[in-house]
């Protein structure tokens, strides 16, 4: 990661009367990163990517996209901006290829170039054979590919999802999850929002934690949960009730191990990295004993959740 | 500029292709031709050597058993094709989530209004400038009698005012359609206030008028004068009227004040007045005009500022 | 038709025989004047006077080359008689009927002809002087040659078409005008006949006469009616024709609105095309 900030806000607040929609975020995010916006519904996320889009004018604090004020100078943002709305629509009358066609001529897109685009896009979403299909006939999953497809043509810098992958199947779901990563392969800059939070975890290098307009947490998705629960991202418990001191040292000489915890009949293992295996073997030298290791993976549901329930009154 | 004409070309085609522009433009062709072929046989009986401009009474002329001129049928038809090309402009866009997709791109948000309403206004000018031509040309290979140049002039003029008067009614719509959040809303809102201006709006002037120049049998004809004055203000608010009054004087060169009381007097006094130039013509419907552009460009301006300064949301 | 003369004068011949035995003949209105080809019918009085017993008489008369004549009943249908039986003990006289009739395949000749009724019962003659007069018939036909009583003219260009006059009175006609008064065809029409006069229309005589008409450059295409005049001078026989003329739009006119027309719709299709998307 390095320090060039694509988006960047300071202090941004959007006031709706006495509400504090969002209330001053600030946010860095770096070329390369997949930010997730995550929070409930309500919590500020749409708000916020309108400020982003200079869709509506903050009240307060600045906003910068690639350095630009997007309400001051919205074409020069946009050029380098993709934006793919929550429900995103199409001209249900036109077929995916003019759909595509069209938003490629108002980003300036003209001549052979436009099509072959268009063809290498729709490729990529999959819709190659449903190109010359009227949108109106496509599902909900297909639009939001098209989605995509309709971001990447302008050949984006970033590109900002608003719930990509809400009301749609999980086959959908991960085919859209996978052309996002796609996108990020592609060196474009992605912020997504959801309250969905595997598939965030799934692909978000950071994350940004959503709640009454505040970020109240932000990172890898790592160390937010290290941060949240103190605590390694793996926990392997051992039905071991005793641990004698040197097997004690010996896990704990273990590359990425935390802590070693012994609680009831069970010992609880906290690591960075999945040691399962070298565990068990170690435990198998020390004792003769072969037992079994049951692996926790943290994620970030509860990560979530504890900031969730902090922020609720 | 990339936006705005590609927006513009957009909504062109989409005008084209919609079916219901294409059944509206097949009705007012047929409407267009009928009241022409009747004004054909009923020409003679209303035009002799002496009459000045035969070729424009051909627009003017209509059945005695169907009361159905020209203007007159252009007068109904003109706000339908307004408010349909203007109803569902911005609304249709934000339900149907199109919008914020549309403003993510590196395009001016007024491109988007101004591109449809300038769409828009091509599609109206071009469908009167074609019904006029086509049934001038109909018409003249039915009488035979070719147009003098002040005559085309005046046909040229009689379409301007038309697609004004189209373009006043489309920037009501996409007013409406700024404001309103569904279509229907948007496209009842429109009719509405065409309804009122085409039956009520005559008879409230009459009723105010009235109230301010008590007219009575036994009025004197300045009374009536002054009654008729009053009335013709307040009716003026409507465009309809401003546009009635235009093509009254553009098409009726002999009236050259156009009021329906005043030529009254005219006839009992024996006044018979000579044609005006069209110079005269159209500086008599000057106000008219000003009127239909400033109308116009009000709905617009409001529904355009209300625009600008909204926030897209995509729900 | 029996036109009637003024005095009513008797012509008798008296026989000269010592009882006045005579016949007389009288004829209230001798003299008839009518129109040719119209029969005349003299009614004679014949009183018989002086003889003891009634007597027939034979009915004969002379009428000139052309005309033929029947005698019968003065009262009443009755069939032709040759003969009648006269008693002279009548105090009033009997009445019978002449009726010339002309050849009704030949039109007499203005004039007078004169008739010599007689009738004779032996020697017992006598004879009445009639007059028929026959006047002068003046009487125009107009028509075309082909019978068509309609044509076409196209607005703003001359159309010739020709009418025919035919004199089927049997007086001849002098000073013959032939013309369109102007109420006779739309204003601003030209109307001019060639020739627009005939010195002298005999009788049965017919002439050709062109018409030229003009309808105005301002015409509207359609039908119109125009009446063709004919009036001798100093004769009753005014006679005239109305002939129907179908304006059409002038060629070019015509060519001209069916382009527009044309180029209206080519317009809209291209237009149509070029946005059309499927």
């Amino acid at each position: 990661m390095d320090n060039k900030f694509v988006i960047e806000t300071r202090d941004l607040t959007k006031a709706y009367g006495k509400f504090l929609a969002v209330n001053k975020l600030n946010l860095q995010i770096a070329e390369g990163e997949v930010f997730g916006f995550l929070g409930p519904n309500g919590a500020g996320k749409t708000t916020a990517i309108l400020m982003l889009m200079g869709f509506c004018e903050p009240t307060s604090g600045t906003v910068r996209v690639n350095g630009l004020d997007p309400a001051r100078e919205p074409i020069k943002v946009k050029r380098s901006l993709g934006y793919m709305p929550e429900k995103v629509g199409f001209y249900d009358d036109l077929t995916c290829r003019e759909n595509l066609d069209f938003t490629g001529r108002l980003n300036g897109l003209t001549g052979k170039r436009l099509p072959e685009r268009i063809d290498r896009l729709l490729d990529m979403v999959g819709l190659n054979d449903k190109a010359d299909q009227l949108v109106g006939k496509l599902s909900h999953g297909m639009k939001q590919r098209l989605g995509i497809a309709d971001v990447m043509i302008k050949d984006p810098k970033i590109a900002i999802l608003d719930e990509p992958t809400s009301g749609i199947d999980p086959e959908g779901t991960a085919q859209v999850l996978d052309l996002i990563q796609e996108m990020s392969k592609q060196k474009v800059t992605v912020v997504i929002s959801s309250h969905q939070l595997h598939q965030v975890q799934k692909i978000c290098t950071r994350v940004g934690i959503f709640s009454k307009g505040q970020i109240v947490a932000a990172g890898s998705v790592a160390n937010l949960g290290r941060e949240a629960l103190r605590k390694g991202q793996f926990n392997i418990i051992m039905p071991i009730a005793q641990l004698s001191d040197k097997l004690r040292d010996s896990i704990s000489k273990l590359p990425g191990v935390i802590d070693v915890m012994c609680k009831g009949n069970s010992t609880t293992v906290i690591c960075d990295d999945n040691i399962s295996d070298q565990l068990e073997t170690l435990v198998q030298n020390e004792t003769g004993l072969k037992v079994q290791m049951k692996v926790e993976e943290f994620d970030l549901e509860e990560v979530y959740m504890k900031y969730f329930k902090e922020s609720q009154p | 500029m990339t936006g705005l004409m590609e927006i513009f070309w957009k909504e062109l085609s989409d005008n084209f292709n919609s079916k219901r522009f294409v059944i509206l433009f097949v009705l007012v062709y047929l409407a267009g031709v009928a009241s022409i072929y009747i004004a054909a046989q009923n020409i003679r009986s209303t035009v002799d050597e002496s009459t000045r401009f035969i070729f424009l009474n051909l627009f003017i002329v209509s059945g005695e058993d169907l009361p159905f001129s020209f203007p007159l049928f252009m007068s109904i038809f003109i706000p339908i094709i307004g408010i349909m090309l203007g109803f569902d402009a911005v609304n249709s866009e934000r339900t149907s989530g199109n919008l914020s997709r549309l403003l993510a791109q590196p395009i001016y948000r007024d491109d988007v209004i101004n591109g449809k309403f300038l769409a828009g206004l091509v599609v109206i000018a071009i469908l009167i400038f074609s019904i006029v031509t086509l049934v001038a040309g109909l018409g003249l290979r039915m009488i035979g009698v070719p147009p003098e140049a002040e005559e085309v002039l005046r046909i040229f003029a009689f379409i301007f005012v038309s697609i004004l008067y189209g373009a006043f009614w489309m920037s009501l719509a996409i007013m409406f359609s700024v404001f309103f959040k569904k279509t229907a809303t948007s496209a009842l809102a429109s009719i509405a206030i065409w309804i009122f201006l085409f039956l009520f709006m005559s008879l409230i002037a009459g009723l105010i008028a009235n109230s301010i120049v008590p007219i009575n049998d036994n009025s004197t004809v300045d009374e009536v004068a002054k009654f008729d004055t009053v009335f013709r203000m307040i009716n003026r608010i409507n465009p309809g009227t401003l546009y009635s009054e235009s093509i009254q004087a553009i098409l009726l060169p002999v009236m050259g004040s156009p009021s329906p009381t005043m030529m009254m007097i005219g006839i009992y006094s024996g006044l018979k007045p000579a044609p005006l130039p069209i110079a005269q013509s159209l500086l008599i419907v000057w106000p008219q005009l000003v009127g239909l552009i400033a109308l116009t460009a009000i709905c617009f301006i409001i529904g355009y500022i209300k625009f600008m300064r909204e926030e897209i949301r995509s729900t | 038709m029996q036109k009637s003369c003024a005095s009513g004068s008797t012509i008798s011949v008296l026989n000269d025989e010592a009882p006045a035995e005579k016949i007389e003949l009288t004829c209230q209105y001798p003299v008839l004047s009518s129109y040719a080809g119209i029969n005349y019918s003299f009614n004679i009085s014949l009183q018989y006077t002086g003889g003891k017993d009634p007597k027939t008489f034979d009915l004969k008369a002379t009428v000139p080359q052309g005309f033929n004549y029947t005698i019968s009943p003065g009262y009443g249908e009755g069939s032709e008689i040759r003969a009648i039986r006269l008693d002279p003990t009548k105090a009033y006289p009997e009445s019978i009927k002449l009726n010339i009739t002309p050849y009704i395949w030949k039109i007499p000749a203005p004039g007078s002809y004169p008739i010599v009724f007689e009738v004779s019962s032996g020697d017992l003659k006598s004879s009445i002087q009639l007059t028929a007069i026959v006047t002068a018939n003046y009487d125009m036909k107009m028509s075309t040659p082909d019978g068509r009583l309609n044509t076409e003219a196209t607005a703003g260009e001359e159309k010739t078409f020709i009418v025919k006059l035919t004199n089927t009175g049997t007086g001849d006609l002098e000073k013959v005008t032939v013309e369109s008064l102007s109420t006779g065809h739309p204003s601003g029409w030209t109307v001019t006949c060639k020739p627009d006069k005939i010195d002298i229309l005999k009788s049965g005589e017919s002439k050709e006469i062109q018409v030229v008409v003009k309808p105005s450059d301002k015409t509207i295409a359609g039908d119109y009616m125009m009446t063709i005049q004919a009036e001798p001078e100093g004769r009753y026989a005014f006679t005239n024709l109305e002939i129907r003329v179908t304006v059409m739009t002038p060629t070019i006119w015509g060519w001209v609105g069916v382009g527009i027309v044309v180029l209206v719709i080519i317009a809209l299709a291209v237009i149509f095309i070029r946005f059309g998307r499927r």
